[in-house]
């Protein structure tokens, strides 16, 4: 009896692990995965280029707000909250908001 | 006075008698008191800054999301406002199908291949798959478009590449090319296909968001 709620707790630790660690998107071409200066215990945000560059042409992101090398542009939740990188369309008016809801729709692992 | 008296008792006598004195009485005071302190802005920001990396300070972030007021009667709620709020905005119309898409998968297969399987993201414009706005709102005017297409000259000529200038400013402007990392007179940057597999010049794009070098013959048109 001891061993079967074990074995029953374990797995669903497992599937509850499994459930936030599961991609919820797949890479593509020029995505950008932002490395983090010190580790946080959220996944890291991911960029995808190409959803961006089907709405946008390069021009209305590059060079004024994000520099073309990857890695110039030191983008904070901060920054991103007072409207700058990110922020100047990720504001609940032109895209969606960063928010306590929205956190995964950036932040994830991406499937390879 | 008297009456005053008689008043200030019985106000006396209400207040004795809600009294948390009963166990319920007072685990019922204890949650309605976390509640309120959990909804209370400093214990929200603490929470939020463990949570979210890089938040601005208490103050800051006071000015940018200021408390709700209390309000002391809640209004009727509707079947609208009951319904969740669309966590996606949409300022502007769709401009295309491939904008409706849900998944990525789904958008690629609308999205013209060239002959190694790469996106084709210039067919794409052309052939009007994709139409991307120029200014964050408002849609924005076209971009004006540069002409001149550079060649490449190598030794063999069977190697020579050709840029297509008005290719790349329809959806790029000079800056991000010029004067870095190519210098504005042709031939003053030195180029080689070296160079590219680095991950410099073209290859800073070519290779990460736009075709890789796989795709020989949309630069050297004699190698196709």
């Amino acid at each position: 009896m001891r061993t079967l709620v074990a074995y029953t707790m374990s797995l669903a630790l497992g599937l509850g692990v499994w459930a936030v660690s599961v991609p919820v998107a797949q890479a593509g071409p020029g995505d950008i995965v932002f490395e983090r200066e010190k580790a946080v215990g959220v996944d890291p945000a991911v960029f995808p280029h190409w959803i961006h560059r089907i709405r946008y042409t390069c021009s209305v992101c590059h060079p004024a707000l994000f520099q073309m090398k990857r890695g110039e542009d030191p983008v904070t939740m901060k920054s991103i909250a007072a409207g700058e990188h990110c922020g100047k369309c990720h504001n609940g008016r032109v895209a969606f908001p960063i928010s306590l809801t929205t956190c995964v729709r950036c932040h994830y692992i991406p499937a390879d | 006075m008297k009456l005053i008296l008689a008043r200030t008792r019985r106000v006396l006598g209400a207040w004795r008698l809600t009294r948390l004195r009963s166990g319920s009485l007072r685990l019922v005071a204890l949650a309605s008191a976390l509640l309120f302190v959990a909804c209370e802005s400093r214990t929200r920001y603490l929470v939020l800054s463990r949570l979210v990396d890089g938040m601005p300070s208490y103050e800051e972030w006071l000015e940018s999301s200021p408390p709700k007021p209390l309000r002391r009667y809640a209004p009727r709620k509707t079947r609208e406002a009951l319904a969740p709020a669309p966590v996606m905005p949409t300022p502007e119309p769709a401009r295309n199908e491939i904008e409706q898409a849900k998944a990525k998968d789904e958008a690629f297969a609308m999205l013209p291949k060239d002959d190694s399987g790469a996106v084709d993201w210039v067919a794409a414009l052309r052939e009007g798959v994709i139409s991307p706005r120029t200014a964050i709102e408002g849609g924005g005017e076209p971009l004006e478009q540069m002409p001149i297409d550079v060649e490449i000259g190598a030794e063999d000529p069977a190697t020579s590449a050709i840029f297509p200038h008005p290719a790349h400013t329809q959806i790029i402007l000079c800056d991000s090319c010029h004067p870095e990392p190519f210098q504005m007179a042709a031939g003053s940057t030195e180029m080689s296909m070296d160079a590219m597999y680095e991950g410099r010049l073209c290859g800073q794009c070519h290779g990460t968001v736009a075709f890789g070098l796989e795709s020989c013959g949309r630069c050297h048109p004699n190698m196709r």
